[in-house]
């Protein structure tokens, strides 16, 4: 979750505290994922405890955290008393909030529920008159904007990039040369809903990008489904709704680079990816990184469920024990690790560091894809948890060439992760 | 240009538009691209304006019948 969402999450709990107060009330959430933790973390701040967190997925249920155990949804009728409507509350910080609103009033559940990030503006269960009013006027607007975007860049081919994602920008582009060949497409205009993604785009070629807040570019990517826009494509493997690839992973154990190259694209399984060409700028303050004896930890991930802390402060003993500098790579106000320095490197400047300290060391995030061209020792690691709601384990799905991938257990420590390398 | 679609509902299960009542169809594809205004819709097409599971049989990722299976597949059943 980003620092926007964070506060869209801290905004919203405000107002739902003030309106009805939550002390009294049995607190459930939706969906065991990264954004569930956090909110958890948030109302512990705030003196709150969760009494279980609902999830579809048999894999996840059993698991607790802070006390609250994982169970499934239906279990949400027993223990929700006689009187959930005064007594409890669902809380959901999910993209899928609408199925799982719908999924609860089907138990029978009548308890409040809301939706504390709008993650997702697509959807809306209801086809009532006043939402597909709402609806028409929010696709108009994505005609609109595509209109100004055309008026600006003449008459271009339109790449959308639904979500925020290094990682998912990083491996499309290294393939998007090859599609638009096969395709017949000469003038592209990537849009995009951050600033950040403009980096990994330029790595590629000099591409035209346009950022947008991501309602307006949901909008324009509503826009052209409506309109079955001849000139747009949507470059993303899960989003929006329209985009069913995940189904395949029902069945199948699919990784994520060939989710893009054939799922995404429709390229042939051998298509060799592009490698960056452009753009790989020398850090500035290089002379802080000692050669070959330098360790680069990135501990965070806004998506990713976080490893547990003791698993990096031994990481980070070891090798200062065994006289390496470490440095921990923060964004904004991310803390570094105990016993490391903060290193704060753009990402076209990532490779130089790399390269120079010998030794990357990182929970799998989309940074992991960024850096995978640089001659280094590389390590991802990978926390115990499901791809989505599919029975394969993150280190299925996210295995990156390269790279040491090594699956964390419970009770890991960094002497038993060097034993997995061996 | 884009290939008919097919609809797949999961309650329903007509599995081809030329089952579906014409204004049936229509209703359903015109809200469909407005909105996603359920999940009990799933919707086979190739179309060239976003990525489909037929790339997955085109590429010999997937065969046709795993096509079906993962269509089908309720994970709501898995249990």
């Amino acid at each position: 979750m980003d620092k926007k969402q964070f506060s869209e999450m801290e905004e919203n709990l405000r107002l739902i505290i003030e309106e009805m107060g939550l002390s009294q009330r049995k607190i459930f959430l939706f969906g065991h994922c990264a954004a569930t933790l956090e909110l958890t973390d948030l109302l512990e701040e705030k003196g709150l405890s969760v009494a279980a967190i609902l999830d579809n997925s048999s894999e996840k249920q059993g698991l607790t955290y802070k006390g609250a155990e994982v169970v499934s949804p239906d279990k949400i009728i027993d223990l929700s008393g006689q009187n959930p409507e005064n007594d409890t509350i669902v809380l959901i910080t999910s993209r899928f909030y609408a199925s799982m609103q719908k999924q609860l009033r089907e138990l029978g559940y009548n308890g409040p529920i809301r939706k504390l990030i709008d993650y997702n503006t697509y959807a809306e269960y209801s086809l009532s008159e006043d939402t597909i009013k709402r609806m028409t006027a929010r696709e108009k607007h994505g005609e609109d904007l595509i209109g100004e975007l055309i008026q600006k860049h003449g008459n271009v081919f339109k790449v959308f990039c639904p979500f925020n994602a290094l990682g998912d920008i990083y491996i499309m582009m290294s393939y998007w040369n090859s599609f638009a060949k096969m395709r017949g497409i000469e003038n592209p205009v990537f849009c995009v809903s951050g600033r950040v993604l403009l980096d990994i785009i330029h790595m590629f070629g000099d591409y035209p990008v346009e950022v947008y807040e991501q309602r307006e570019l949901d909008a324009m990517i509503q826009a052209a489904i409506y309109t079955q826009d001849k000139d747009s494509y949507i470059a993303h493997q899960d989003r929006p709704y329209v985009i069913n690839l995940h189904r395949a992973l029902y069945i199948k154990k699919i990784p994520l680079e060939k989710i893009y190259c054939c799922g995404v694209f429709g390229l042939p399984a051998d298509t060799i990816p592009d490698i960056p060409r452009y753009g790989n700028k020398v850090y500035k303050d290089l002379d802080r990184i000692e050669e070959g004896k330098s360790v680069i930890f990135s501990p965070y991930a806004k998506s990713v469920t976080a490893i547990d802390d003791g698993v990096w402060k031994d990481a980070v003993d070891y090798y200062s024990g065994n006289g390496y500098k470490c440095f921990t790579n923060v964004v904004g106000d991310e803390v570094p690790l105990d016993g490391t320095e903060a290193l704060n490197v753009p990402l076209p400047e990532m490779i130089s560091v790399l390269e120079k300290a010998g030794t990357f060391i990182g929970l799998r995030s989309g940074l992991c894809d960024v850096v995978k061209t640089a001659k280094c020792k590389k390590i991802a690691l990978y926390p115990d948890y499901n791809y989505c709601d599919t029975k394969w384990k993150a280190i299925d799905i996210y295995s990156i060439d390269g790279f040491e991938n090594i699956a964390l257990e419970d009770g890991d420590t960094w002497e038993k992760i060097m034993k997995k390398m061996q | 240009m884009t290939e008919k679609p097919t609809y797949i509902n999961k309650h329903i299960f007509s599995a081809h538009k030329g089952d579906c009542l014409a204004n049936q169809c229509e209703y359903i594809e015109k809200y469909y691209r407005l909105y996603e205004y359920t999940d009990d819709i799933c919707v086979l097409e190739d179309n060239p304006l976003y990525p489909g599971l037929f790339n997955y049989v085109k590429t010999g990722l997937l065969t046709k019948e795993e096509l079906i299976d993962a269509l089908e597949y309720d994970k709501d059943l898995e249990q």
